[in-house]
């Protein structure tokens, strides 16, 4: 799937507003919740929320090569991540926190950390399975960044096959965010019915068949996202 | 050595003997000790419900805010569930001897087990910004049962001892 340097901002910004609220995200986020391994407490930090006993030392370790302003204060804590936990070590999530919001290399390296983690992975799967249009990617990214996968179990919900199986790839997207925002608003844990926000806004633009990504600006949760 | 001095001598060693073997000051204490300890002054009691409710209506206020947002108020929820789950468990621990403080710890860990298991089951999102919201969710539905739970074996406790 070839996407422009446009649509691909676009799909970034869109992504960013839904997860943070704004179209740049929050690269110094840190929050702290219950789901690392038999349910301990572990750091999530960045743009799209990696974790503590996930990818967190990778993502460290790619700032520390890359010589940011807090690299060498972060480099001694590469072989404690993910074995020691450092849910209560304020200075290491202060430094986490400085480097998000004052260091562009950290906020280059998170972008070049995500996209590897979730926009290339979306991408490959989209490829893989005949995909080609601009929205495809968008709905397909959020579906990765949001659950991690295009859950097989949304995919047996509708009986549309993807387009490199001979379905149409416009049936299928429609399908999909269909059985996705039914999932989202009957979930047992209510909490999850407001995030139809997402799925809402790719209903609105295949509506206006906006395929292409062309028409601009896209209303992405109340902000006006033009990928500029 | 005449007779009265071997009486004396023996009179000096079992008296010395039993100053030896006098109980210290702690086990005599101990022989004093209640079968249960007070664990929490009378009156204190310290209260969630407000706060609680108050998460609960932003949760509700707030319902479309970003994910980032949406798990950080579902995480505060379920940790204020958790907190008065720790209260409601303390409460009843000091109502039970210490057979059934033993019972009731055992009990209690297996079932901090189980939820840390059935929480992390109920994530369908694995690697997605949606699994801690529905880590959380799951978390605090399970506490609250649990909490609703301990709430009733505390009110049984007390109406069988009201000074519990």
């Amino acid at each position: 799937m070839n996407l422009s340097d446009q649509q691909k901002l676009i799909c970034e910004q869109i992504i960013n507003v839904f997860e943070t609220g704004s179209m740049q995200g929050n690269y110094a986020a840190i929050s702290i919740f219950h789901d690392g391994p038999n349910g301990i407490r572990q750091v999530t930090y960045g743009r799209s929320q990696t974790t503590e006993y996930g990818n967190l030392e990778a993502l460290i370790q790619m700032y520390v090569d890359s010589h940011g302003i807090d690299s060498e204060k972060l480099r001694p804590y590469l072989p404690k991540i993910g074995v020691t936990p450092l849910v209560d070590d304020q200075v290491f999530q202060q430094l986490l926190k400085d480097a998000g919001k004052n260091d562009p290399v950290m906020r280059k390296v998170q972008d070049d950390f995500f996209d590897k983690l979730y926009f290339q992975p979306a991408l490959k799967w989209a490829d893989g399975n005949g995909f080609t249009l601009p929205l495809s990617a968008l709905v397909i990214y959020d579906s990765f960044i949001h659950s991690g996968s295009i859950p097989d179990f949304l995919r047996k919900r509708f009986a549309e096959v993807p387009p490199n199986k001979g379905g149409d790839e416009k049936n299928w997207i429609s399908e999909y965010v269909d059985a996705r925002q039914n999932w989202l608003a009957t979930a047992s844990n209510a909490a999850l019915h407001p995030t139809v926000y997402r799925t809402q806004c790719f209903k609105n633009e295949i509506s206006r068949n906006n395929w292409d990504l062309t028409l601009l600006p896209i209303n992405a949760h109340g902000v006006s996202v033009s990928g500029v | 050595m005449n007779k009265s001095k071997i009486a004396r001598l023996v009179f000096k060693m079992v008296f010395g003997y039993f100053l030896l073997v006098l109980p210290t000051p702690e086990t005599l204490a101990s022989d004093f000790l209640p079968e249960r300890y007070e664990l929490i002054p009378e009156n204190w009691t310290p209260s969630l419900e407000q706060t609680r409710d108050y998460l609960d209506e932003s949760f509700k206020a707030n319902a479309e805010a970003p994910q980032q947002t949406l798990n950080q108020m579902s995480k505060n929820l379920a940790d204020i569930s958790d907190a008065q789950l720790f209260i409601v468990y303390i409460r009843l621990v000091q109502t039970l001897d210490a057979r059934g403080q033993a019972e009731l710890f055992d009990e209690q860990q297996r079932w901090l087990a189980e939820r840390a298991t059935a929480a992390q089951a109920a994530v369908i999102s694995k690697g997605g910004s949606l699994a801690p919201l529905e880590y959380s969710g799951a978390f605090k539905k399970i506490t609250d049962e649990r909490l609703g739970e301990l709430q009733k074996r505390l009110q049984q406790a007390r109406n069988i001892n009201p000074s519990k």
